[in-house]
């Protein structure tokens, strides 16, 4: 399970940053941010940079196999 | 993307090489300006950047304003239904030069994944600057030169082992996912710029 921590961005910030954690490491990220009507779609922006970094670090135990 | 390589070739073509903008008309452009005369030449032609010389609208066949700063030599990697072309950690495939601004590039490659997951996956190994490059080119097999904005990108850097970033469709041009995807193919060499 990754935990993102950030904090909510300026109106018309373009990218969410923050640092991530899970069980077995620690990092930054950076997003660009998804707009739906023009307005900020934190949940959506968090969810994808979720499913992205799973996958990196799906990927990185692949690699140690 | 480069110019044909047989068939009636004009000035014009050859400005909006050099350019990337329309062509006004005669006398916006000659083939002694400095950068017709910067194109990479094709495979077998040959440009003479020396202002002044003689040169033959024939020597631009094929040529291109891209210049490649890596090449990527292709491997494919199948495991649990993801697919991995190109460059793929210590697994599949190769880069040269080996670095990128002194990072080793770790991964270059796409990640065509069983979870749906399908774009571009670019590692440099360890603590590296988000933003290093600001621009990630390369030559698709029909001569496009597709390229991706780090900005676009979402990144995160991974304790001090390495940062990568990712693009997927929604950070491509119209059209050029789909060029992407036929070019790592996981064979052959792919022309790439960092910049």
């Amino acid at each position: 399970m990754i935990t993102l921590t950030y904090t909510n961005p300026a109106p018309d910030a373009t990218h969410l940053e923050g640092t991530w954690e899970s069980a077995s490491a620690s990092g930054t990220f950076t997003t660009p941010i998804i707009y739906v009507n023009g307005a900020q779609d934190i949940d959506a922006t968090v969810e994808k940079m979720k499913t992205v970094h799973q996958q990196a670090l799906d990927i990185e135990a692949l690699v140690g196999e | 993307m480069a110019l044909q390589t047989s068939g009636a070739i004009s000035l014009g073509d050859i400005h909006v090489e050099a350019e990337g903008s329309p062509y006004a008309g005669i006398g916006e452009s000659s083939l002694n300006d400095a950068n017709i005369r910067g194109l990479t030449a094709a495979s077998g032609y040959t440009i003479n950047s020396t202002l002044g010389t003689q040169i033959s609208i024939g020597d631009f066949y094929g040529a291109s304003a891209f210049t490649a700063t890596h090449t990527l030599t292709q491997g494919s990697h199948t495991y649990q239904g993801n697919v991995y072309n190109g460059k793929f950690a210590t697994v599949t495939g190769s880069v040269s030069p080996t670095t990128y601004s002194g990072y080793t590039i770790y991964t270059l490659a796409r990640f065509d994944l069983y979870s749906g997951g399908d774009g571009i996956w670019f590692y440099l190994s360890g603590t590296v600057a988000v933003d290093i490059f600001d621009t990630l080119e390369f030559e698709a097999t029909d001569g496009t030169i597709v390229s991706v904005d780090r900005s676009d990108a979402t990144s995160s850097q991974v304790g001090g082992s390495y940062r990568y970033w990712t693009w997927d469709s929604a950070d491509f041009d119209t059209g050029h996912f789909t060029k992407m995807q036929s070019t790592f193919d996981g064979s052959g060499d792919i022309d790439v710029r960092i910049s």
